[in-house]
């Protein structure tokens, strides 16, 4: 039997059948497996097969219950994409956005492109946009759990198992994060330091749908998320450095255009360490003009950088 | 046309065989568009599917008919759909459309893609996935265009160390995007080597006129810094409320302290890196070796503190 046959077989039982299988089943069904005489032989080809089939894009599904085997199943968790009716020229627009966008991880941009009706293009601009290491395993699983509203679990950081509700994920900087709510207040977690993730199988658990932006270490600046008192604060900016600053300000930045050019930028600061370090950055480019407090803040800080380098 | 990197044989055919069964019948041009296969290769994939068995289901036999022009289902196993996305797939699309439509916010194709595919992933969701980067600079379509023609462009640069505005003769090769910051990488005809640079530090640039050759090879865009022979070497001493740097900046570890403080060799090609990190982290770091980076920290310290002050300390 050769093993084209073989996995044609099997993703034709599994596909057709819309429901799960056990090995015993599958085995049952399947003359190919059974004609091996060591058992732990069909067993290893199984499991080669099924990662053959997951290898070129197909999601079968494992689910172990506490008692009892293990039972197998195509997923067709996203039959919606299939009804989504895109035009030849969004189609186009998706799959020339897919070649243009370089992920880590294991996704296969050509399979992507395939079904997308466009395994091949002409003439792509040559332009890259690593989005970080896509953890495809995690991931999955709690796209899945957002759309399920299942709860999921997991070890983060070496502190305590915790269980949140995912409800997004995040892209920064080439950094994946999930925000998920735990214990009625939104918190954001780094995909790739969960360790021992799990997902509930339980169903329509929770909301995802109000999620409000609220204050979160995604959308603000390191400064404007910490403890201390906070301040008000001025920097005045110089006119042909306006250019260099500008789009480095934040969103949530008061900006004023002088009439010389220059720009006035206020902003709220409860960290004063994280403010300094981005305010540096443009070292001679501008200065705080008020709070007095924070201008005495930035000499003693800039004076400290110094104290350990005297003799 | 530009065939995408092959998938295997057995890939392929299973990418091949559903959709085909739902189409019914096909012209082999749209195969060869739609699964980037060359024709003979189309015929041999479709006559090893004539000699496949499909005896899980037996009362159906799977057999084609091809001529020269369309591939034609006679009788087909029942295969309910064509392949979907799986769901880090999806998300990767969906993720590859939200960039390019940071970047051509005009497309309206893009636009009603990205809004069906985000319905279609997770109905209930308001933006189930959302991408923070900086604003599209201005300049990163209009350098792409630069590089596609092989134009060589005039840089008005500000360096990322030392703040300088200078003119650079750049051949493009590439922009790209890492680490949320857009980069253009290509050859400085003015520093005579391959150099990166940030995008957003450009203040105007235009083609000289000239075009370029590329490299039959182009090297890779640098996504860490490499050491080279006549670099400055600094030990930096990093306070444990500073360690968070040593994942931004490319610097090694080479002791650490029980309450988190650390030492890490850091190694530059211009000793103002370091002096700049050490002024921003203030009490946070300190160069314990390396005299020229010392230098250039009192350098700019003194400047700051001359604004501030009117004095240097």
């Amino acid at each position: 039997m050769r093993k084209r046959e073989r996995l044609l077989n099997l993703l034709c039982l599994m596909w057709s059948s819309k429901r799960r299988f056990t090995r015993e089943e599958i085995f049952r069904l399947m003359a190919p497996y059974r004609s091996y005489a060591n058992p732990e032989t069909a067993r290893r080809t199984f499991e080669r097969d099924k990662k053959t089939l997951r290898q070129v894009g197909f999601d079968i599904q494992t689910s172990q219950p506490d008692q009892g085997p293990a039972t197998y199943m195509l997923a067709q968790p996203t039959d919606a994409l299939g009804q989504m009716e895109l035009s030849d020229s969004e189609r186009m627009s998706l799959a020339v956005s897919v070649a243009m966008v370089k992920l880590g991880g294991a996704l296969s941009v050509d399979r992507t492109l395939v079904k997308l009706g466009a395994g091949a293009l002409s003439g792509m601009a040559p332009m890259k946009v690593d989005m970080g290491e896509l953890e495809t395993e995690k991931v999955g699983q709690l796209l899945r759990a957002v759309q399920t509203r299942s709860p999921v679990f997991f070890d983060y950081k070496g502190s305590r198992r915790r269980q949140v509700e995912p409800l997004r994920i995040v892209i920064r900087g080439g950094q994946w994060y999930v925000q998920a709510r735990e214990e009625q207040a939104v918190k954001t977690f780094r995909i790739d330091r969960l360790a021992g993730l799990w997902v509930s199988p339980r169903e329509d658990m929770y909301d995802v749908s109000p999620l409000g932006e609220g204050p979160s270490i995604l959308t603000a600046e390191p400064w404007e998320f910490g403890e201390e008192e906070a301040v008000e604060t001025t920097v005045r900016f110089d006119a042909d450095a306006a250019w260099y600053v500008r789009p480095r300000l934040p969103s949530s930045a008061r900006i004023r255009e002088e009439v010389d050019g220059s720009l006035t930028v206020s902003t709220t600061v409860t960290n004063r360490a994280a403010f300094f370090f981005w305010l540096l950055d443009f070292a001679g480019d501008g200065e705080i003009s008020s709070p007095e407090s924070m201008r005495r803040g930035l000499v003693d800080w800039v004076k400290g950088s110094l104290e350990g380098h005297k003799p | 046309m530009t065939y995408a990197q092959p998938m295997g044989g057995l890939g392929r055919l299973l990418m091949v065989i559903p959709w085909l069964i739902k189409e019914r019948e096909v012209p082999i041009g749209e195969m060869e568009r739609r699964f980037a296969i060359k024709p003979e290769q189309l015929v041999k994939d479709m006559e090893a599917l004539n000699e496949v068995d499909f005896f899980v289901s037996p009362e159906q036999r799977f057999s084609v008919e091809i001529t020269p022009r369309r591939v034609k289902v006679l009788e087909a196993p029942d295969f309910p759909s064509a392949p979907g996305f799986l769901p880090f797939e999806a998300l990767a699309c969906l993720v590859a459309a939200k960039t390019a439509l940071e970047l051509n916010p005009e497309a309206p194709d893009l636009r009603s893609a990205v809004e069906k595919l985000e319905e279609a992933i997770m109905p209930q969701a308001a933006s189930p996935i959302r991408i923070l980067s900086g604003t599209g600079p201005p300049w990163v379509n209009q350098l792409r265009e630069w590089a596609t023609e092989r134009q060589v462009v005039r840089l008005r640069y500000r360096s990322t160390d030392k703040g300088e505005l200078s003119d650079r003769d750049v051949e493009p090769w590439q922009v790209y995007q890492w680490k949320g910051t857009w980069y253009l990488w290509g050859f400085s005809r003015t520093k005579d080597e391959p150099r990166r640079y940030r995008v957003d530090g450009i203040q105007r640039a235009r083609p000289t006129g000239e075009t370029f050759r590329p490299p039959g090879r182009t090297p890779a865009p640098p996504t860490s810094y490499q050491p080279a022979a006549d670099d400055h070497r600094m030990v930096l001493s990093i306070r444990p409320e500073s360690r968070w740097i040593t994942e931004y900046y490319s610097m090694e570890i080479i002791s650490e302290e029980p309450d988190g403080a650390a030492l890490a060799e850091f190694y530059t090609r211009d000793p103002q890196v370091a002096a700049r990190l050490a002024l921003r982290l203030g009490p946070g770091m300190r160069i314990a070796e390396g005299e020229a980076g010392r230098r250039e920290l009192s350098r700019l310290a003194a400047a700051v503190l001359d604004r501030y002050e009117g004095r240097a300390e």
